[in-house]
């Protein structure tokens, strides 16, 4: 199945393109600029390794700061809503944090504006 | 800074296990009631996004059969987002499928990329399973 890697690198553009789509939308919602700013940068890969470290960083913050102290779901949370992202409701920046530190190594892939401005792409294959 | 990239692969499998695991978390809401529940979890439809959810979550988090586990997975979840998500709203932000959509994604990346170096499928297939070499 190793021929598969061939495909790994434009299908890691696309879920770039996405989830910093989606997260720009987050910046729409609440007009939080770090969100707005970063997802751009990160759907259309500029800057994208500095661009996905603030955003990886803002997300843990926001994870601890809200979900994993209880303020989203409105009590003094237990020790298994601290735990469970899935009992704090904090599931989303938890997704967040960890699909952008990945992205902060692996770089911007092949489709990307910094690709395109002649940095070395850091493509899979 | 392409030095970064000698660190993709750890990164990558960390991301795998917490993904994997959140995935299974929403497997036992579905099946086992856990978490809260979910209402309506027992039609026969939800029982089968269920086992896949378990399943899946706790074969991709710990990289055995990855490949397989993420391209069930990532079906599974394109499928709850169009049928559950997308008839109410255009924009995943607005119809609360936003997780399907991420989930759909990343598991779709996880099924091209294979399972990574801490991996059980590494471990029985010794190099089989590694990473490409440029990768790292």
């Amino acid at each position: 199945m190793a021929w598969l890697n061939r495909y790994a690198d434009a299908i890691y553009c696309i879920v770039r393109l996405t989830i910093g789509l989606m997260f720009a939308c987050h910046g729409g919602v609440t007009v939080g600029w770090i969100e707005l700013s970063c997802g751009f940068l990160i759907g259309f890969g500029l800057l994208t390794r500095l661009a996905a470290f603030i955003a990886s960083g803002e997300m843990a913050v926001a994870y601890f700061l809200t979900s994993f102290s209880g303020k989203v779901i409105g009590h003094a949370p237990t020790a298994l809503e601290r735990f469970l992202p899935i009992l704090n409701k904090g599931e989303l920046p938890v997704l967040f944090c960890f699909i952008f530190f990945f992205t902060v190594f692996y770089g911007p892939g092949r489709w990307s504006i910094d690709a395109l401005m002649g940095k070395r792409s850091t493509s899979l294959s | 800074m392409n030095s970064l990239n000698r660190f993709t692969d750890p990164a990558y499998c960390l991301m795998r296990l917490i993904f994997g695991l959140n995935f299974a978390s929403h497997g036992g809401q579905l099946l086992f009631g856990m978490f809260g529940g979910m209402p309506g979890s027992n039609s026969p439809l939800l029982q089968l996004c269920g086992w896949i959810c378990l399943v899946g979550g706790f074969l991709i988090a710990f990289g055995l059969l990855t490949r397989l586990a993420a391209f069930v997975s990532s079906g599974t979840m394109a499928v709850a987002y169009f049928m559950v998500h997308a008839p109410h709203n255009f924009f995943p932000i607005a119809n609360q499928g936003e997780r399907a959509v991420f989930y759909s994604w990343v598991f779709l990346f996880i099924f091209f990329y294979g399972p990574g170096r801490w991996s059980i499928d590494a471990m029985i297939g010794k190099g089989k399973a590694a990473p490409p070499a440029s990768a790292t």
